[in-house]
C-alpha cells in the first residue's frame, strides 16, 4: 500500500469532485484523522487504501452521488469491484447484490474512494442500503446510523471538502461496537484477519492517543462534544447510547488478545508513524473512560434522574 | 506485553513469568485473603503467567499462609491454585519463596521490599522535630512550645526532647519553655538534604501511554477531585512562596499526601497511564511524598490550591536537582524573616 501526504490526498480528491458536490462531502475515517492530527506535517502520511466519504445530508445524499459517480466515471475514473458483485445492476437487480461505489482515479489503483449516505435521522435501523440509479447502472449506497454523529460540525479543509471530527468518528465507532464481536474483515492487516470490532475500537484508541498528543486535556473536551452531539442526533435515545458508550472498548480492556489486535491495526494504520507497544494503547484506553465515557455516563445518569 | 488490567491490580514487580504483589504490616489474615483473590482474578485471565505474594514484616507465618493456601485450593480452579503462591519476609529474611526463582531474581526481589516497606515507616524523631523548628523559622513564626512541637509531630514528650538536647545549639529557649530555631542551620539542613532520599517516603510513577501529561495538566486533574490531604509541592509550591522564582519549565508534578499510605485511586484519578516506578533511569511524572506527621502544615494560597509546606517544598527541589533554586528560595525565606524582624522591631 503507498502512502499518501494527508493534505495532498484530500486536495486530489476535492479536485476530482465536481465542485457543486464538495460542501456536502464529509470524508471520515483515517484520512480524515490524519488530516486533521498531521495535515501540516509533511513527514507524516497516511496508508490508506479507502476513502470514505460520506454524503450529507441525507435528502441529497443519492442526488450528490449520482453526479459524483457520472462525472467521475466521464473522467475515466475506474469502478473497484468485489468479485461477489462485479459489475453495476439493473433495475432488476436486488439491492443487496448491488455493488457499493468504489472508484479509483485512473492510473491510480492504490486508492478509491467510497460513497456512503448520511443516515436519515427517522430511520432507528443500524446499517440502511439505499439504491443509486445513474447512467452507468445501478449502485448501492449504504448509511450506518452512527454516522450522523460525522455530520456534526464538520471541519471545513482549505479544499472546500469537510472532514469529520475525530471525537465524533471515535463516538460513532464506540456505539457500533457495545461488544466485540466475532465477525473478521475480509481484508486481511499486514497479514492478519482482523476482528471487526478490534479493527474500529481500536482506532477510538488511535484518535484519542493522538488527540492527547496534540492537547494533553482534549478527552477532558470529548464528553461534552460527544454529549452535545448526541441530544443532537439522537434526542430521544440519547442517554441510554450514552450510559452505553463505553462498554466495547471497556471489553477491548479486558482482553488482551483483543487489544492486541486492536494495537496491530493502530501501528500500522494511523498510528504507524510513533513506536507504541499495547500497554500504550491501553493506558490511553483508560484515560478515555476516565475523562470522556465516565462524565458523559455521568451527565445521561443526572438527566434521567432530573426527568423522573 | 504489560497491560493494565481492567480489575485495577498492578504487579509492584515482574520477575520473568512470575508477578510480585508485597503486602506491607498485615495483621490479619483477612487483608490476606482479599489480595489473593485479586490475584486470582488476574491470574485468570493470564495463561502462563504466575502470581507471588509476599507478606512482609507481618505476624502471619509461613504455616498460616499454608494453611490458607490450602483453604483457597478448595475453591480455585487448580490451574490457577497451582500458579499461585506465597511467602514470607521478616526482617529482610525470606520464607518460602519458590525454588524455580534464580539468585538473582530473589535478590530483585528482596531489593525491592524496603521501597514499599518505608511508605509507611515514621520518621525519625530528630529530623521531624527539625523540620518542624525550620517550617517555623522560614515563616517567620515566633517560638514554640514543646507541646506545639509535640503536637505538630504526633510526637512524645521523650522523644522531642531529645531531638531538642540534639540540636541545643541551633536552637534558643524562651519564656514559657518555648523553643526555636537562632538562624537558619546550614549543617544541619544538608545533613536533612542528604538523609532525605532515605527518611522521606517517596512514590514515584511513571507515564506508560507515550504521552506524558503535563505537571500543569495533573495539576489541573488535581483540582477537579476532592483530595482534602494532598497539597502540591516542588516547583509549583516554589512558586507560590516566590512567584520571581527563576524555574525553566517543570519537569515533574511534586504532591504531598498526609498520611502513611497512598490511596491507589488518587493516581488513577489523575491519570490512569501512570504506573509506580522505583527505576531511576525512567522519567517520572509524578513523584508523591508521604507525610505522616500529625499535622501536615500545608498552606491554603490565594488561588485555593492547598501547597506543601517550605520545608517539604525545598527536599522536592533538592530531589529534582534544582539547588540553585532551592538556595534562591531560601535566601529569600530569609530575607523575608528579617524584613519582618525589622518592621516588628521598629514599630
Amino acid at each position: 500500500m503507498t502512502a499518501y501526504s494527508p493534505d495532498e490526498l484530500l486536495g486530489q480528491l476535492a479536485e476530482a469532485l465536481p465542485v457543486e458536490c464538495r460542501e456536502s462531502t464529509i470524508v471520515i475515517g483515517s484520512l480524515a484523522a490524519a488530516y486533521h492530527f498531521f495535515g501540516g506535517d509533511r513527514e507524516k502520511q497516511v496508508q490508506t487504501k479507502d476513502i470514505d466519504c460520506l454524503l450529507s445530508p441525507n435528502v441529497k445524499a443519492i442526488p450528490v452521488a449520482r453526479t459524483v459517480v457520472e462525472r467521475l466515471l466521464d473522467s475515466k475514473w475506474e469502478p473497484r469491484y468485489d468479485p461477489r458483485w462485479p459489475a453495476p445492476g439493473t433495475a432488476e437487480t436486488p439491492l443487496d447484490d448491488l455493488p457499493m461505489v468504489r472508484l479509483c482515479p485512473p492510473g491510480k489503483p492504490d486508492w478509491n474512494i467510497e460513497l456512503l449516505n448520511a443516515p436519515d435521522a427517522g430511520d432507528p435501523k443500524l446499517r440502511v442500503q439505499s439504491r443509486l440509479e445513474t447512467r452507468y447502472g445501478h449502485f448501492q449506497l449504504c448509511s450506518f446510523s452512527y454516522l450522523a454523529l460525522a455530520e456534526i460540525d464538520p471541519l471545513p479543509t482549505p479544499h472546500g471538502i469537510l472532514v469529520a471530527r475525530p471525537e465524533m468518528m471515535a463516538l460513532a465507532n464506540a456505539l457500533h461496537h457495545p461488544v466485540i464481536g466475532e465477525e473478521r474483515m475480509a481484508g486481511t492487516i499486514e497479514g492478519r484477519k482482523i476482528k471487526r470490532s478490534n479493527k474500529d475500537l481500536g482506532r477510538v484508541l488511535a484518535l484519542a492517543w493522538l488527540a492527547e498528543r496534540k492537547n494533553p486535556d482534549a478527552l477532558l473536551d470529548w464528553a461534552g462534544s460527544w454529549e452535545r452531539g448526541l441530544r443532537t442526533r439522537f434526542p430521544a435515545a440519547w442517554n441510554t447510547l450514552a450510559a452505553r458508550a463505553g462498554l466495547g472498548i471497556e471489553a477491548l480492556l479486558a482482553s488482551e488478545a483483543d487489544l492486541e489486535e486492536a494495537h496491530h491495526t493502530a501501528i500500522y494504520g494511523l498510528l504507524r508513524s510513533f513506536m507504541l507497544g499495547p500497554e500504550a494503547l491501553a493506558a490511553t484506553g483508560l484515560r478515555l473512560m476516565l475523562d470522556a465515557v465516565k462524565p458523559l455516563k455521568r451527565a445521561a445518569d443526572e438527566h434521567r434522574r432530573t426527568s423522573h | 506485553m504489560r497491560t493494565k488490567p481492567y480489575i485495577g491490580y498492578e504487579p509492584d514487580l515482574q520477575l520473568g513469568e512470575w508477578a510480585v504483589s508485597f503486602k506491607t504490616g498485615a495483621q490479619s489474615i483477612r487483608n490476606i485473603r482479599a489480595e489473593l483473590l485479586t490475584l486470582a482474578y488476574w491470574l485468570a485471565e493470564r495463561q502462563g503467567t504466575r502470581a507471588l505474594l509476599v507478606i512482609v514484616d507481618s505476624n502471619i507465618t509461613k504455616a498460616r499462609l499454608e494453611r490458607e493456601d490450602a483453604l483457597l485450593g478448595n475453591v480455585l480452579k487448580a490451574d490457577i491454585a497451582k500458579r499461585l503462591k506465597t511467602a514470607v519476609v521478616n526482617n529482610g529474611r525470606p520464607e518460602g519463596l519458590p525454588a524455580e526463582l534464580g539468585a538473582e531474581d530473589r535478590q530483585r526481589l528482596l531489593e525491592s521490599i524496603p521501597e514499599r516497606a518505608r511508605a509507611s515507616r515514621s520518621k525519625p524523631s530528630p529530623y521531624a522535630v527539625l523540620e518542624i523548628l525550620l517550617h517555623e523559622w522560614l515563616l517567620g513564626h515566633g517560638p514554640m512550645t514543646l507541646d506545639r512541637i509535640q503536637r505538630a509531630g504526633g510526637l512524645s514528650y521523650p522523644s522531642v526532647a531529645s531531638a531538642l538536647a540534639r540540636y541545643e545549639g541551633i536552637t534558643e529557649r524562651g519564656a514559657g519553655r518555648k523553643v526555636q530555631l537562632r538562624y537558619f542551620p546550614s549543617d544541619e539542613w544538608a545533613e536533612l538534604v542528604a538523609v532525605s532520599p532515605r527518611i522521606r517516603s517517596t512514590l514515584t510513577f511513571t507515564d506508560h501511554s507515550g504521552n506524558p501529561r503535563s505537571p500543569e495538566s495533573l495539576l489541573r486533574r488535581l483540582s477537579m477531585i476532592a483530595a482534602p490531604n494532598v497539597a502540591v509541592g516542588g516547583s509549583f509550591a516554589a512558586r507560590h512562596y516566590l512567584p520571581s522564582l527563576d524555574l525553566l519549565g517543570t519537569p515533574r508534578l511534586d504532591l504531598s499526601v498526609h498520611g502513611t499510605s497512598l490511596d491507589p485511586s488518587l493516581v488513577d484519578l489523575l491519570d490512569p497511564a501512570l504506573k509506580r516506578t522505583t527505576n531511576k533511569r525512567e522519567r517520572v511524572s509524578l513523584a508523591i511524598h508521604l507525610v505522616s506527621r500529625a499535622e501536615p502544615l500545608f498552606e491554603e494560597g490565594p488561588d485555593g490550591i492547598r501547597y506543601a509546606d517550605p520545608v517539604e517544598c525545598l527536599l522536592d527541589l533538592h530531589e529534582a536537582r534544582l539547588e540553585a533554586q532551592a538556595a534562591e528560595l531560601i535566601d529569600h525565606f530569609k530575607r523575608a524573616r528579617s524584613d519582618r524582624m525589622g518592621t516588628e522591631g521598629s514599630t
